[in-house]
């Protein structure tokens, strides 16, 4: 784990300039500008950004779903190599490579009990782009730009990260893929391993396959659970899904009574169900295909305000229906744990990755919001 | 004793921050368009500011209580003023619980970068009263 202390001098003022990608307008296409980052601050270090995924979250929040200041630099699935590290920074050291996570404060009572993603502060940390201070860590001309966007702002040549959420990766691995594991991926595997806890031989429904259910069929086939069940209306979706180990799929336009079906396959219902798509009806259907007692894990994200319908009769006699961040995970020891599997080939991520280069980062996007890509990543010279 | 002696000083020095965004030609058209009834209620000292931004106006009510708003927002007021001074995030107070509220507290998250022009207008306006305290 990084820890952070106040005895290490700060590293000599210089200033660096990034390329980096700005939402200047909610809805409009990112614009490649050079910005000036500050010297990493206490407990920051400065990354060169080798690669960063496109996240579902990028995307609501430059359709303003959530109110970032402008202009900002969204990313937050970054990794690449630490070139600075700032005062009271250990553990951390320029030529690391590194996978960027979530931020978090370190210091409440979640993140003592290792629920960091259940952080206090976790919104003003992630999703205002400044500092708990006001200040930022961008700017162009003297105008500010929002530029610590989930602690990161990896949509950029360079960053300034958390050490917090900076995770030393082997140096052995493809650094421009592993991105993606400090977020989307994390939280489908999260959710199936941290959450629901699955285990070998029960039962699991997974309903909608980007890369964070995907994620979480890849969990459930590492830990050995069986039947898998994967749920989509994409048919190449639900063939991926079965080449990385789901049992049985379906896609709900070829199906009746879909709850039926996934009774019918793991009969009295599954033990545990994921729900990464955050509709109601969705939600409603993962939680109705639960046998007595099963756990509903819900990640999918709609908006901060998403009222849904259940049936309060479908959650008594020991159902339960958890809302999970983060896979509810701890990223200095998750990430690691899945680069673990993915050495032993049970988490081959890289199955799910498009690469695009920064200049066609707008289009990146598109392929994610199109269902055309599973996991754009943006790679950098 | 905070910092404000009274609700009227509240009135003066908060409510006319907000009535300067009213007049401000980057900041008040921005506010307007909010489209929501916002309604706080400060403490120490007791205090309350309606503020109703419908394009194409933001009108402010000293002592305004609406119950019907759409977003209400609970702070001392001594709050209010490190706010405005440009010393307090408000995310962080909603999160700690000093500030609470009622109502889709998005829709005011959104319009926090626009008030920061605000600030040295606010500091301007209690200069007077700073100086006067120190």
């Amino acid at each position: 784990m990084t820890e952070v202390s106040s005895s290490v001098e700060q590293t000599p003022a210089t200033t660096i300039t990034a390329t980096a990608a700005l939402l200047r307008e909610i809805g409009e296409p990112l614009s490649l500008e050079e910005v000036q980052l500050s010297e990493p601050g206490g407990g920051e270090v400065r990354v060169k950004i080798r690669g960063v995924g496109i996240c579902h979250t990028d995307i609501s929040a430059a359709h303003g779903v959530i109110p970032i200041p402008l202009p900002a630099v969204l990313g937050h699935e970054g990794s690449g190599i630490v070139e600075a590290v700032g005062p009271g920074v250990e553990g951390l050291a320029p030529g690391d490579h590194v996978a960027l996570s979530f931020d978090h404060c370190g210091e409440c009572p979640q993140c003592a009990g290792h629920h960091p993603a259940y952080c206090e502060l976790f919104a003003p940390l992630n999703y205002f782009g400044e500092r708990l201070d006001g200040t930022v860590t961008m700017s162009q001309g003297g105008e500010d730009v929002h530029g610590n966007w989930f602690g990161q702002s990896s949509f950029a040549t360079y960053a300034i990260a958390s050490a917090r959420n900076t995770v030393k990766v082997p140096d052995d691995l493809p650094v421009e893929l592993l991105g993606p594991l400090g977020c989307g991926l994390q939280t489908g595997a999260g959710s199936v391993l941290n959450v629901l806890g699955a285990k070998e031989g029960e039962s699991i429904a997974v309903f909608g396959l980007g890369g964070v259910g995907l994620g979480g069929v890849m969990a459930a086939k590492a830990v050995g659970c069986d039947p898998i069940v994967a749920v989509d209306l994409n048919p190449e979706r639900l063939e991926i899904a079965k080449e990385l180990g789901a049992t049985h799929t379906f896609n709900p336009k070829e199906t009746s009574d879909l709850v039926w079906e996934i009774m019918d396959v793991a009969a009295p219902g599954v033990h545990h169900s994921l729900d990464t798509v955050g509709l109601g009806p969705v939600i409603r259907q993962a939680l109705e295909v639960l046998r007595t007692p099963g756990h509903c894990a819900s990640v999918g994200f709609q908006g901060l305000e998403n009222e849904i319908t259940i049936d309060q009769g479908h959650l008594l006699v020991g159902r339960r229906l958890s809302g999970v961040v983060e896979g509810d995970a701890d990223p200095q020891t998750f990430i690691p744990e899945l680069l673990r599997l993915y050495r032993d080939g049970k988490f081959p991520f890289d199955r799910l990755v498009k690469t695009f280069p920064f200049s066609e980062i707008n289009a990146a996007i598109a392929a994610s919001e199109s269902g055309e890509v599973i996991k754009p990543i943006v790679v950098f010279d | 004793m905070g910092y404000f002696e009274n609700a009227e000083e509240v009135y003066k020095y908060v409510g006319g921050v907000f009535r300067a965004a009213r007049e401000n030609e980057q900041v008040g058209p921005k506010m307007a368009a909010a489209d929501v009834d916002l309604q706080i209620y400060y403490s120490d000292p007791e205090s309350k500011l309606t503020i109703r931004m419908h394009e194409p106006n933001l009108e402010v009510e000293d002592g305004g209580d609406d119950p019907n708003a759409d977003i209400k927002l609970f702070m001392p007021a001594d709050i209010a003023d490190k706010y405005w001074r440009g010393e307090y995030n408000l995310a962080v107070g909603l999160a700690k619980g000093q500030v609470k509220a009622k109502g889709p507290v998005n829709k005011i998250l959104k319009l926090v970068p626009l008030t920061k022009p605000l600030f040295p207008m606010y500091r301007d306006l209690v200069s007077e009263k700073d100086s006067v305290t120190a």
